[in-house]
């Protein structure tokens, strides 16, 4: 009963967020917001505490094929809690952001759009038919779109309008691949087709739009074109939703349907592992060179989904072996990878967003000096870098930890090299910005502006999570065990 | 039947006709106003013959008065957009005289 | 479905591809757009011929009608801006690209003639469960019923797409470089030049746009109709209406024009919470009063999407209202 409780809510209470906040005047807008968050944050909390094993929820009473079901297990609740998490830190940082004064008009444009990116995320990590999956990304996409031309800047509107194209044709891809997809298995729920036969050349058809299609949306290289731009110029609340949520969703869908439905890809997969090694090695690079450290930050992520993408030759390779305990672990590094990088990026563009406040310009010269003006900022950023380049106690190095040792334990030696020289290449643009930040400040920087206390404490709580997921692991790795493709006690 | 049938084919057959003349006289006349008269004329000629074929080949009376209707509405927006076009032509011929 | 291929299909196609082609490469911005009008438009046809007359009612309407208005708006705000000229690529690219398409069109067709041998087990569950669903016609009950879920997420877009407009349009203003400095302050809102020919034919068309809007509605129940295609219908009427005008009698960020955009999502965010309280699942109808719901639910709809359609063409014309 509390289950479904608190499973309803994650879905509905965002949606109606989006509806209040567009509704209520100016002076009711911040208590509502913050209710809906916390009211979500807690059915989340809910959810993950009470996860035993995976379980369905038809939504408006008809079963799949006929209806829509909701599948609720350890992936989908893990995915649920991240973007609990972030958004609920951007949604504090955001409140700091837009009461500053200058951009009252903004703030009532920017919480309709935030609750609905919030609601249709938490959508799509939950339903299990892949039509519905297309409607919440097209939902997720507009709102990104409409986010991002918040910034009040040509530029934006040049980015949101590059971003909507791409986002655009991948969906259409994707939406084609389901079409032909329904018409091979006869159903739009992938728990339902799987397992497809690896023979069948109209489902390897539908596979590659659907793949194509969320490759271009998730931007790996080299259909990442759109990424840096986007992520560069939206506000610094914007930026980080993009890049810790956003860009998970394709991923999410792929992971679901590569390793769950299409049970039987020994060599595609390595087609994408490929890809996935080029954006670290490339994204790496042009991360290092960049000159405003949001670029640096947005190129960043290029280079770390391309970890994501190692995901697929590994768990494809997992899924051949007898050792159970080996492929669980498989499965948990790929999705605490995605976990951690999703709360390291937020907290990276957070924190950018909390020097150019400071400073007024992200450029990185003018950082220094920064770990005197903005300590704050200044740790939280080091916290992130230690996560993302899988130094311990971080989440991010207990999931390189485990994706590494699944490496080489499969004689995936490639992949594992690539792991390890992505680490050191993360490094450089980490330890590039420590440099500047810990310079001592020359006498001719500008006076710096005061930033808002709960800004600050928002990266700060992110910063915590990080290091909280480096030793709280056994907890979320319980909640992934509920429904996991590798079941280790006994599968039938 | 078969008179109705020969009726309502042969009006549909010259309405094509309209509409073919009218086509080509939209790539063959030279300037807009030409082209608006030959349009316009033929095409309104052409719909009502075609709807007057489908009209003795509908099954029912609502369907008949729905083809009327359709054909009535077509004349409208016809009329006003024709209008509409040759006014914009005749003041942006008129400006181009006065420069 | 029809098991042979007409010649009649044939020239379909052909004119299809035709169009789609004089759209792509025409000789300049509004030629193409009007081939894209006129290819919407027998689009509406080819989905006539496939069945799927709900499909082709709302391709009319809004894939060749409205859409058509918004790329014009469009092109005449791109002929005045000074610079812009076409972008150019590379031949190497263009062959690439071409090459890529070709193969996936191959690709694509082949699947096609594929996967014409399998049955689906969703038709006969459907024909089962119409008799609860509220509606005798298939397509509504599967958009209203069973898959109610995915119509609410798709009013959400519009939503979100409607509330993106006018953020844009508030931010970016894209009056023309004389800027908006020329507008007295009392003008009136709404300025009906009464002798023009647009006027006359919004005069004519719109008590008929809103009667056959409502009627569609209502048919929607147990014919192709229902809420996408009346709230096309009556905010074409509104369109015709703003064309007529010259200026627009929207207030866009009035406490009205919100509640009124959002009244079809909210509705469905009742429906579904007040299921919940009467102890099922999200946007579960009980039998009975299925047929009641899903006719609040779709009028709810009609109005928001009528209005969202006028709110985006309001936002694509550079003389807009002041927000």
């Amino acid at each position: 009963m509390t289950r479904d409780l608190a499973l309803t809510s994650v879905l509905l209470v965002p949606f109606l967020g989006v509806i209040g906040t567009l509704l209520l005047p100016e002076r009711l807008r911040r208590p509502f917001s913050f209710l809906v968050t916390t009211l979500v944050l807690a059915a989340v909390g809910a959810l993950a505490v009470s996860l035993r094993d995976a379980f369905r929820y038809e939504i408006s009473g008809w079963g799949a094929p006929l209806g829509i079901d909701l599948h609720v297990d350890g992936l989908a609740v893990a995915m649920l809690l991240l973007t609990g998490t972030v958004a609920g830190a951007v949604s504090a940082y955001a409140d700091g952001h837009y009461r500053d004064g200058s951009s009252q008009k903004p703030a009532a444009g920017f919480w309709p759009l935030f609750f609905g990116l919030w609601g249709s995320l938490n959508a799509l990590f939950l339903v299990s038919d892949l039509f519905t999956m297309y409607v919440c990304l097209e939902l997720m996409t507009f709102s990104s779109v409409a986010l991002i031309t918040l910034a009040k800047d040509a530029q934006a509107l040049r980015a949101a309008l590059t971003y909507l194209m791409t986002a655009l044709t991948g969906s259409l891809a994707y939406l084609l691949g389901v079409a032909i997809l329904y018409g091979e298995m006869g159903t739009l729920d992938w728990t339902l087709m799987s397992p497809v036969p690896g023979d069948d050349p109209v489902a390897w058809m539908a596979l590659s739009l659907m793949t194509a299609g969320l490759i271009m949306k998730g931007a790996l290289y080299p259909l990442h074109f759109w990424l840096p731009g986007a992520h560069a110029i939206a506000p610094a609340p914007v930026s980080a939703l993009l890049s810790a949520l956003v860009v998970k969703a394709p991923f999410f869908i792929l992971l679901r349907l590569w390793v769950q439905v299409w049970t039987d890809a020994p060599y595609a997969s390595h087609v994408l592992g490929a890809l996935g090694a080029g954006a670290i090695i490339w994204g790496s690079f042009q991360a290092i060179i960049q000159e405003r450290v949001k670029l640096m930050v947005a190129y960043s992520t290029v280079a770390q989904l391309g970890y994501l993408f190692l995901a697929f030759p590994i768990l494809e390779t997992a899924a051949r072996t007898a050792d159970q305990a080996a492929r669980q672990d498989a499965w948990e590094g790929v999705i605490y990878f995605a976990l951690s990088h999703g709360v390291a990026k937020a907290s990276m563009f957070l924190v950018t967003g909390l020097v150019v406040q400071a400073t007024k310009t992200d450029d990185l010269r003018s950082l220094r000096g920064a770990a005197a003006h903005v300590p704050a900022a200044v740790l939280v950023w080091g916290l992130a870098g230690i996560s993302l380049i899988g130094l311990p106690p971080s989440g991010g190095f207990i999931a390189k930890w485990q994706l590494l040792t699944s490496a080489i334990r499969f004689g995936l030696w490639p992949y594992a090299a690539v792991i390890l020289f992505g680490g050191l290449l993360a490094s450089g643009y980490v330890f590039r910005v420590l440099w500047y930040a810990f310079l001592a400040p020359d006498g001719s920087s500008a006076p710096k502006a005061r930033v808002p206390a709960v800004m600050v404490l928002a990266a700060l709580f992110l910063g915590t999570v990080i290091v909280l997921m480096g030793i709280r692991t056994a907890d979320v790795f319980a909640v992934l065990k509920a429904g996991s493709p590798f079941p280790t006690v006994g599968a039938p | 039947m078969s008179g109705m049938d020969a009726v309502s084919s042969s009006a549909l057959i010259l309405g094509g006709f309209f509409f073919l003349a009218g086509t080509v006289g939209l790539l063959r006349f030279r300037d807009v106003h030409s082209r608006l008269h030959a349009l316009s004329k033929t095409d309104n000629l052409g719909l009502g013959l075609i709807s007057a074929g489908l009209i003795l080949r509908a099954g029912s009376f609502p369907a008949g008065a729905k083809i009327l209707i359709i054909w009535l509405l077509a004349l409208l927006a016809s009329a006003v957009t024709c209008y509409v076009i040759a006014e914009w032509e005749t003041n942006h011929e008129r400006q181009d005289r006065n420069l | 479905m029809r098991d042979r291929i007409e010649i009649y299909d044939v020239l379909l196609v052909v004119t299809l591809i035709g169009a789609a082609w004089r759209a792509l490469f025409g000789k300049d911005a509004f030629s193409a757009t009007v081939f894209f009008i006129v290819y919407g438009l027998l689009m509406a046809m080819a989905w006539v011929q496939l069945d799927a007359i709900d499909v082709a009612l709302a391709e009319a309407c809004v894939g060749a009608g409205l859409t058509g208005a918004l790329l014009i708006g469009a092109v005449r705000q791109f002929e005045r801006a000074p610079g812009a000229r076409a972008l150019r690529r590379t031949m190497g690219l263009r062959a690439s690209i071409g090459a890529l398409s070709l193969l996936a069109l191959a690709g694509l067709t082949a699947s096609l003639f594929e996967i014409e041998n399998r049955r689906s087990p969703v038709p006969p569950l459907v024909e089962r469960s119409l008799g609860d669903s509220g509606s005798a016609h298939p397509v509504t009950a599967m958009l209203l019923n069973f898959r109610a879920f995915d119509t609410w997420l798709e009013i959400g877009v519009l939503l979100i797409a409607s509330l993106a407009a006018i953020s844009i349009h508030r931010l970016y203003d894209p009056s023309p470089i004389e800027g908006r400095a020329s507008t007295a302050p009392t003008r009136p809102r709404l300025q009906i030049q009464s002798q023009t020919q647009p006027w006359i034919m919004a005069r004519t068309l719109l008590p008929l746009l809103i009667l056959v809007g409502g009627a569609m509605l209502w048919f929607g129940s147990h014919a192709p109709g229902g809420a996408f295609q009346s709230g096309a219908l009556i905010g074409a009427a509104g369109i015709l209406l703003q064309i007529a005008g010259g200026r627009s009698a929207l207030r866009l960020s009035s406490l009205r024009t919100r509640s009124l955009l959002s009244l079809g999502f909210s509705s469905f965010w009742l429906m579904a919470a007040g299921a919940l309280l009467a102890g099922g699942r999200i946007l579960e109808y009980p039998p009975a009063s299925a047929g009641a719901a899903i006719l609040a639910l779709e009028a709810a709809a009609t109005l928001s999407i009528a209005l969202t359609l006028n709110v985006m063409y309001a936002c694509s014309r550079p003389w807009g209202p002041e927000p």
